[in-house]
């Protein structure tokens, strides 16, 4: 990111010398001032959905569905011992509802008990199940949507949840193809 | 498309009996979590307002317009409108800038259409692949993950072209 950060900025202010100097200072506030409306949208709907994530959590909606994970698991990871199982259905349930505050910390967990296995297979496998994104219901678009006036915010519900489904299953199949 | 405008609404009511089942205390819950809400937007405001600054420079310059014409051929090509070229170019490197872009869409384009729904599913069915190798990897001392990354980056982009395709159908 900072080197992108970097090579974006010095060329684009440099230009900027070029056609309109004056303007540089003024693009950079409004960047600012863009940023500022955009965090009170986000306060609105993230104080919704860590609300809801906040009380699905505290009823043990996720362990349960982690339980239901448990054949999935075991296809994609082998054997593994009680412990890692569990943390790997807990960060993959998380990840599917997008309780990411969940997800983050149990991947961490599972990351290092692979690793301490020397478990290359299935570091991989859980790198591309956490990359690339299998979101049931992606709450913040619809909720942005919405305050954007949408007139159907959740009608990107079925496309997504195709196009998520369909980037999981390349990363896993090309992993398969390319891992002896 | 009236079925799915009622899952999230219906979801909710379920979630709240079910603690009230569970004896949970549902409002005492909610507002917990609410209440995370702040420190989340403070945690991501710096990159929002740097990436915001960044993109509005990359703009008002006419780099960002120059470089989208020269890849123009290839998302031609690939079906990937160039409106929503700089979302797919963010997206793997950063969660909150690209959030930053989705919601410029918006306000340029509106939220409904083919631009803003196509630019709402890759937003919505990808990672930032950087972030994910950077932090779920952190406590792990040998890091092999080239092979994963390009792997990740591979799908992602297939599922790209798909969304871009799907959003003309449904």
């Amino acid at each position: 990111m900072n080197l992108i950060f970097t090579v974006i900025f010095v060329l684009s202010a440099t230009i900027m010398i070029f056609i309109d100097p004056e303007n540089v200072l003024s693009a950079l506030n409004d960047g600012g001032r863009k940023a500022v409306e955009l965090s009170l949208a986000l306060t609105a709907i993230y104080a919704v959905w860590s609300g809801v994530s906040a009380v699905a959590e505290k009823t043990g909606v996720n362990s349960k569905i982690a339980k239901l994970l448990s054949p999935a698991i075991k296809f994609l990871f082998g054997k593994q011992d009680e412990q890692t199982e569990k943390q790997l259905s807990l960060n993959i349930s998380a990840n599917l509802l997008g309780l990411g505050g969940v997800a983050t910390p149990a991947g961490i967990n599972a990351a290092e008990l692979l690793s301490k296995r020397e478990d290359e297979k299935g570091l991989h496998t859980l790198f591309i199940l956490a990359s690339t994104s299998i979101q049931i219901l992606p709450s913040t678009v619809i909720s942005l949507r919405a305050q954007f006036a949408s007139a159907s915010p959740s009608d990107i519900f079925l496309p997504t949840l195709f196009s998520t489904a369909l980037s999981t299953a390349v990363g896993l199949l090309l992993l398969r193809v390319f891992s002896k | 498309m009236k079925f799915f405008s009622i899952i999230i609404p219906v979801l909710l009511i379920s979630l709240v009996i079910y603690s009230a089942i569970k004896k949970i205390k549902p409002y005492d819950a909610f507002a917990e979590g609410a209440g995370k809400a702040i420190p989340l937007v403070f945690s991501i405001f710096p990159y929002l307002a740097t990436i915001l600054m960044m993109t509005e420079l990359f703009e008002k310059s006419g780099l960002s317009a120059k470089l989208i014409e020269t890849i123009t051929p290839v998302t031609d090509f690939l079906g990937i409108p160039p409106e929503i070229t700089p979302l797919v170019l963010l997206k793997p490197f950063s969660g909150s800038g690209s959030l930053a872009v989705l919601s410029g869409i918006y306000s340029e384009y509106g939220a409904d259409g083919y631009i803003p729904r196509c630019a709402s599913v890759i937003f919505g069915s990808s990672e930032t692949i950087f972030y994910v190798s950077a932090v779920y990897f952190a406590r792990v001392k040998e890091k092999r993950l080239i092979k994963p990354i390009i792997i990740s980056l591979v799908s992602t982009f297939i599922s790209t072209i798909f969304a871009c395709f799907i959003c003309r159908v449904i």
